[in-house]
């Protein structure tokens, strides 16, 4: 088999005290760097590339793998402590993450953020690697038509997932699609909503939307709720 | 007399139509094209119409349905909150990151309500410090920490 003995080559080349060690500390950083809010593991392996100069291409690449899976991590902390998503992927995490916080278990749900980040990390490593040329394949038969309907599906599946009113998530639905037409327009180059600001033309980027909406909104609910909040538990 | 009967879905459906109107103006000026070939002003144009058209149908049925009421809130520690963001994009080009930082700790602490000045003028250097030391020298990042 190709595949067993090109990993075994990998693990040959990768499993050496010092390439751990270079993992080991990149992931460190990384997730250290990554807590910050706003930052994620994209940010944070552009931030961090100078570090990894010194070392040889192969320490390097591992050493970026680290960076990349901490700071992937370390963006749940912040979303499940405060409720501020550090980067786009874990807005879910604040959904129950910052509820099992307030309840006083953050520290369960920061465990679980770990142990499902390992999980998922390796499960979808040796997906990789296993179905890589299959998936290569399947990726490159994605055109408009399976883009929109995975859109599709995502919206309705954001108005059946909503708690409360279906006619208010209809409507947050539609003022989202609205944002997201601030820009420059993909067929024409029109700039579409940018009121001559040029750092529109690019559009709304996720990551402060989501830290005004979600981050924004729990600072001010918590300003109000401050004289009624109950003292919490010795 | 017309009575809301559910003043959280009415002011939500009122706000709905105002910025699909907003959109709507906003976006007089882009071509429209016809449904086989559609311009620019397409889908602006069908989106905000259809936030109209919710919100209008959230407005009459707060009239008809009743719903949990606003609860109060208060407009200056909200508008300090949102002074605060807006003074640090303002500031962190011409007064630099220390001050910025110390500007946004100081705006935003007067929001609360049991603020000492001690303790904020401590946290605000305290944080200018962390912020210079960690993204200027710890990660590089291209930021002016003193524009004097």
């Amino acid at each position: 088999m190709d595949l067993f003995a090109n990993l075994a080559t990998g693990f040959g080349a990768a499993v050496t005290p010092v390439n751990l060690g270079f993992c080991l500390f990149g992931c460190l950083i990384g997730t250290l760097i990554g807590v910050l809010p706003g930052i994620g593991p994209i940010a944070t392996i552009a931030m961090l590339l100078p570090v990894t100069f010194g070392l040889s291409p192969l320490g390097a690449l591992i050493m970026l793998a680290g960076i990349y899976y901490g700071a992937q991590y370390g963006g749940s902390t912040t979303a499940i402590l405060v409720n501020l998503p550090g980067e786009s992927s874990s807005v879910v995490t604040c959904i129950d993450g910052y509820q099992m916080a307030q309840k006083g278990r953050a520290g369960a749900a920061l465990a679980i953020a770990a142990v499902g980040s390992l999980f998922a990390g390796c499960v979808g490593t040796i997906l990789i690697a296993a179905f890589a040329p299959v998936l290569a394949a399947f990726a490159v038969k994605f055109r408009s038509p399976e883009y929109f309907a995975l859109m599709l599906f995502g919206l309705i599946a954001a108005v059946i997932l909503a708690h409360g009113s279906v006619v208010k998530a209809v409507g947050m639905v539609i003022l989202g699609l609205l944002v997201g037409l601030v820009g420059t327009e993909s067929q024409s180059a029109t700039a579409r909503f940018t009121f001559g600001v040029p750092e529109l033309y690019d559009g709304v980027d996720f990551v402060p939307l989501a830290m005004g909406l979600f981050g924004l909104a729990e600072i001010l609910s918590n300003l109000i709720a401050a004289a009624t909040r109950a003292p919490p538990p010795p | 007399m017309v009575r809301v009967r559910s003043p959280q879905d009415f002011w939500a459906g009122i706000l709905f139509i105002l910025f699909g109107c907003a959109a709507l103006w906003f976006g007089r000026d882009y071509a429209f094209g016809t449904l086989t070939k559609m311009g620019p002003g397409y889908l602006p144009a069908v989106l905000s119409w259809a936030l109209v058209a919710i919100g209008g149908l959230l407005t009459a049925r707060a009239l008809a349905i009743d719903g949990p009421a606003i609860e109060r809130s208060q407009v200056v520690p909200q508008l300090l909150i949102l002074a605060a963001i807006v003074l640090f994009a303002l500031a962190i080009e011409r007064l630099g990151l220390a001050l910025a930082v110390v500007l946004v700790a100081v705006t935003a602490s007067l929001a609360s309500r049991d603020m000492r000045w001690s303790e904020t003028i401590a946290l605000a250097i305290g944080i200018a410090a962390l912020c210079v030391l960690l993204f200027v020298h710890l990660l590089g990042q291209p930021f002016v920490v003193w524009a004097f």
